[in-house]
């Protein structure tokens, strides 16, 4: 009896219509790193080696990001320099799921073609294919250019493999110090100094077109702000008021700065500095201390630290001038802010349970998230794609500069300078 | 000699010279002869017939060549009368003139019988081929006929033997499905059995495992990231089929999940081969 009302249910499940069964599983991911191929370039020219190994920079520039995992060489079980010779099998086969090739030819004396091409291993299919002439000065630069495209087509993220980061050292130099104010790309490699001096340099800042440094240096025993041209070396000095001059920091149109001024009665506070006229316009009258200036990406705003409420917290207050409103409302200590090239996220240095640690507010959820984990970490600085956070951290009595990813989740240790580093600063967009 | 054209005048004047005289002389004067000779023959007509030296043949209408020099000359002149003492040797004249005479015509008569019996043949001739032809006509057609009955003959019975092997093929088929529905009321029943049985949990926890293992969700997949796949296989677990359906993630996601799958490929085989499904939906979205 069973049996048979087993069997005319199995009938009604099969009329139901049997063609339709499947499995149905869920399943839940986590981002992990991409596992992908570099493969070493070919080179075609004079001399036994090309002049830069590029695959090894783009390697190196992948695998820092933390989203990409490149095999190494000897994993490989073939190693081609042209897209007509990739077998997308042999990379399946050691589970890749892109592959870039490439070579360098010679053209001339100091003239050279990078070709490069990326496939997708699984699509069985191209995805990227570019030739970029170079000399020998260029090669660094346009390999980084390479794999931003590489890394923008694989995440969705603009890259930021060719930009740049500021930074201050200090070195022990006799009975002082020598402080140094570098430039470097952002993998630590290519350092230029670009100001030194035996008395302290602070508080480096950007210029929108990345050609200029805005910085306070303490030559002569008092605070100047100065603005300086890279290419040239040329300074001018913009603020040198009684007091103190400090915390620059560029507009988005690059034609003022915002500043903290001391003035005589030592009461600091942000003010607006015309570069070209040097007049200067006052924003804000508080007793307490207002320091740390930042603009908002659209230019309407500026941000600032400021421990009317008791302790240090952000606020912000209209460009044109009004009446600031607080914006930071967790923990004790909230300072220094700095907001993300595309204005959803607001990085500050937060006090967390006794620990000076870089946090992350998303501007509309307002939420706070926690990404560094040092004891006294300072001056974030996002890359100019809002991916990336660049800031101090202290290791023994160094302090060494670390990235992290804004989720908070990847993290890289930064090859810089020797010495104590401090006060590092990113780029924007090299513009053309 | 009498054939030659330019002999007519002259001899034509002699013939009638000749005749008149015989004429004149010998009234029913019975020449002995071997050979018959139809009045005709001597009268006036052989007299006319003779200059119109090519004789005219049956078939062929032939242009006259020279009518005119006959013409000219419409009434022959009387010749002038030669002396009687010369009857003897006129006799013998007229006599030769004769046998030539009768010789001409018995030659005319069989010429004429000559091109009677040619004629005669060729008739025959062609009769006998037109007949030829209408048998050889005859045959083909009979031929076609039989041609065409055979084909018609063979089209038929392939369109039998068709049909047979349709009618054949027909009942193949409804034996089969038959014994493929018992079949797979069989199969669906041991489903039943197994999928209570808990291995089905294990299977499905086994594929899943597989592929977030394998899955290297980039940066760009966010919380709210749902991707619906169809995934098709073969038994061995052999990945032969990726079909996204629904997601909203960008290029980069995509190719995630497929490389995820086709990473994971050959799937994990179920202990119990009754719970393999060829197709599989996943439904991917990322860990909170």
């Amino acid at each position: 009896m069973l049996k048979k009302l087993r069997i005319s249910i199995v009938t009604l499940a099969l009329l139901g219509g049997y063609a339709n069964a499947e499995l149905v599983i869920d399943v839940q991911g986590v981002a992990q790193p991409t596992p992908v191929a570099i493969v070493p370039f070919g080179w075609e020219g004079s001399g036994p080696d090309m002049p830069l190994d590029v695959a090894a920079v783009i390697n190196s520039d992948l695998k820092r990001s933390g989203r990409f995992a490149p095999i190494g060489e000897d994993k490989m079980l073939q190693k081609p320099t042209n897209g007509a010779d990739v077998d997308f099998d042999d990379w399946g086969f050691v589970d890749v799921e892109a592959v870039v090739v490439g070579s360098v030819v010679q053209t001339g004396d100091n003239a050279y073609t990078l070709q490069f091409q990326l496939f997708d291993v699984f699509g069985r299919r191209q995805l990227l294919g570019y030739r970029m002439p170079a000399s020998r000065g260029t090669m660094r630069g346009a390999t980084h250019r390479a794999a931003d495209m590489i890394y923008e087509k694989l995440t969705g993220i603009k890259g930021v493999f060719g930009t740049k980061v500021a930074y201050v050292t200090a070195v022990r130099q006799g009975q002082g110090r020598l402080y140094s104010l570098i430039v470097s790309d952002q993998d630590g490699e290519n350092e230029h100094t670009v100001m030194e001096s035996t008395d302290p340099i602070m508080s480096p800042a950007w210029s929108p077109d990345s050609r200029q440094l805005a910085y306070v240096s303490f030559e002569g025993n008092k605070s100047s702000i100065f603005v300086q041209t890279l290419r040239t070396g040329n300074r001018f000095k913009v603020s040198s008021k009684p007091g103190i001059n400090g915390a620059p920091a560029f507009s988005p149109d690059g034609r003022q700065l915002v500043v903290t001024l001391g003035g005589v009665d030592g009461n600091l506070d942000i003010h607006v500095l015309d570069i070209t006229s040097r007049q200067t316009r006052r924003l804000t009258t508080h007793r307490a201390i207002d320091t740390e200036g930042t603009w908002s990406p659209d230019g309407r705003h500026i941000y600032f630290t400021s421990d009317r409420a008791g302790g240090p917290q952000v606020y912000r207050v209209p460009a044109k001038g009004g009446s600031p409103e607080r914006i930071t409302f967790e923990g004790s200590y909230n300072a220094r802010p700095r907001l993300s090239p595309d204005g959803s996220r607001l990085a500050m240095v937060h006090n967390d349970r006794g620990n000076y640690r870089i946090a992350v507010m998303d501007l509309e959820k307002k939420n706070l998230l926690v990404v560094s984990t040092g004891r006294q970490d300072e001056s974030p600085s996002f890359a100019p794609n809002s991916d990336i956070l660049i800031y101090a951290t202290r290791q023994g009595r160094n302090g060494v500069l670390e990235t992290v990813s804004a989720d908070g989740l990847i993290r890289q240790r930064m090859a810089s300078g020797s010495g104590d580093v401090r006060e590092p600063v990113w780029s924007p967009f090299p513009r053309f | 000699m009498i054939r030659d054209a330019n002999n007519i005048i002259p001899v034509s004047m002699a013939v009638l010279l000749h005749v008149l005289l015989l004429g004149s002389m010998i009234v029913a004067f019975d020449l002995s002869r071997t050979m018959p000779i139809t009045p005709l023959a001597i009268q006036a007509t052989l007299v006319t017939e003779i200059p119109d030296v090519t004789p005219p043949r049956v078939v062929r209408p032939e242009p006259e060549p020279e009518p005119e020099p006959v013409v000219e000359e419409p009434e022959p002149e009387p010749e002038p009368e030669p002396e009687p003492d010369n009857s003897e040797e006129l006799r013998r004249e007229a006599e030769e003139e004769k046998r030539r005479l009768d010789a001409l015509v018995e030659k005319e008569r069989l010429e004429k019988i000559r091109q009677q019996e040619e004629a005669e043949q060729e008739r025959k001739e062609k009769e006998a081929a037109e007949r030829k032809e209408r048998d050889e006509a005859e045959r083909k057609k009979r031929e076609e006929e039989d041609k065409e009955k055979k084909r018609v003959e063979a089209e038929q019975k392939r369109q039998d033997d068709i049909r047979r092997q349709r009618e054949e093929n027909e009942r193949l088929r409804r034996d089969a499905e038959a014994t493929a529905r018992a079949d797979e009321i069989e199969a669906e029943e041991d489903r039943f059995a197994a999928v209570d049985s808990g291995e089905l949990a294990v299977y499905m926890a086994q594929i899943r495992q597989k592929i977030e293992r394998n899955w290297s969700a980039p940066a760009s997949a966010g919380a709210e990231l749902k991707c619906s796949v169809r995934v098709r296989q073969v038994p061995g677990g052999e990945v032969v089929g990726v079909t996204i359906l629904n997601c909203n993630g960008d290029d980069a996601v995509k190719r995630s999940v497929e490389a995820a799958i086709y990473r994971s490929s050959p799937l994990p085989e179920p202990s119990d081969p009754n719970l393999f499904d060829r197709n599989i939906l996943l439904n991917l979205s990322i860990r909170q």
